[in-house]
């Protein structure tokens, strides 16, 4: 994943901000699997999720414009994605809806080019991610996003509080909380609790 | 120091704790609490080695840029004259009160003193219309019931008669005792 110094981003942000889409592509290439997987993890279809990572982008190039501080771009970008995901469940009611497997559960590791290990290795790796997978899924909305940009996003919890719009004693609880949903259901998914 | 709680030592790790070099104390020399260190250490671990990051479709961007060489969607309707719908009421709440508020303070209409004034002349002129005998239909009337005899309420002067409560069937006295209660 490509980092970009702050100096480099908002000269980016500011190219792209007067219309100029080779700086909104570097931009898209810096920040499209950061986007991707957070609306992944919340959406859990991947079509939807590249529909909705899609509507974004095209969003934030729309209103690059009203973008007062171009440092905050990645949070304006999370926030933007955010909003889409809750409009998309607004209208699905797709939070109800039981799960289908990801379309990757499907591919072997040859397919999704990964290098094949001990077949046992390989089981359990798998089992691995299929209880993440489902932990992560148990979780309610509201703890799931908190919950994803803490842990796999690695955002401080004041950024979080930025990007969820809520107050930060709120997302400390709401992460505390979520931890413990997600302990109970992989001691639940592993037969150690 | 007693042993934390648990969203302390979340706190503790992944965010700005109070009383952080305190807890870093306690922390360092009770095995319980590095016990419960290393449990929410694991838990973030396994999320962040087995959650699966994956990328979008290799055309994702074709199909973006495809939608970024049309120009955004024109905006109709209720949105052309009101883009935000909520700063606009919140402003028409705000016009709303201010000429309210206008038309009480800036009220130019006849002062309260004028107006009773005005009521007062008025109702003078009505009463003295009524005072003119002239013009009062019901003083010819007077003098025709004039007779005593016709008028049981008044007397042969035309006053009203002093009469004996015991025998005027309408004295409000009538029926009052006459037992002595100056004691």
């Amino acid at each position: 994943m490509a980092e970009l110094h702050e100096t480099e981003l908002i000269s980016l942000v500011n190219t792209a901000k007067a219309g100029n889409r080779e700086a909104f592509h570097e931009l898209y290439t810096v920040f499209l699997q950061r986007i991707f997987n957070f609306v992944l993890g919340m959406i859990r279809s991947r079509e939807e999720a590249e529909d909705i990572t899609q509507d974004a982008f095209v969003q934030a190039f729309h209103k690059l414009a009203g973008l007062k501080d171009p440092a905050k771009f990645e949070h304006w970008l999370y926030r933007i994605a955010r909003n889409e995901i809750y409009q998309r469940f607004r209208r699905k009611k797709a939070e109800q809806v039981p799960l289908g497997d990801y379309e990757w559960q499907e591919l072997t590791p040859i397919e999704r080019g990964q290098p094949i290990h001990n077949p046992e290795d390989e089981f359990l790796r798998q089992e691995l991610e299929r209880v993440v997978k489902i932990a992560l899924e148990t979780l309610p909305t509201k703890l799931r996003e908190v919950f994803i940009l803490s842990v796999l996003h690695q955002k401080s919890y004041k950024e979080i509080s930025d990007i969820v719009g809520r107050s930060l004693l709120s997302v400390k609880t709401d992460i505390y909380r979520a931890r413990i949903f997600s302990k109970d259901a992989i001691k639940r998914y592993l037969g150690t609790g | 120091m007693p042993c934390p709680s648990q969203k302390q030592i979340v706190d503790f790790l992944y965010s700005g704790a109070p009383h952080r070099d305190k807890l870093q104390a306690h922390l360092q020399n009770c095995p319980l609490c590095q016990q419960r260190i290393q449990e929410e250490k694991d838990l973030t671990a396994l999320f962040r080695n087995h959650f699966r990051t994956e990328m979008p479709g290799p055309f994702l961007w074709q199909r973006i840029e495809g939608r970024l060489a049309t120009a955004p969607a024109p905006v109709t309707g209720f949105r052309t004259f009101f883009p935000r719908p909520l700063t606009a009421l919140a402003a028409s709440v705000i016009l709303l009160i201010f000429v309210c508020s206008a038309v009480l303070v800036l009220d130019t209409g006849p002062s309260r003193e004028a107006m009773l004034a005005a009521i007062d002349a008025q109702y003078g002129q009505t009463l003295a219309q009524f005072d003119d005998l002239d013009h009062n239909p019901f003083n010819g009337r007077l003098n025709q019931l004039g007779a005593s005899d016709q008028n049981p309420f008044l007397s042969a002067e035309g006053t009203e008669e002093e009469s004996d409560p015991a025998t005027n069937p309408f004295s409000p006295f009538k029926a009052m005792p006459t037992k002595d209660i100056r004691r």
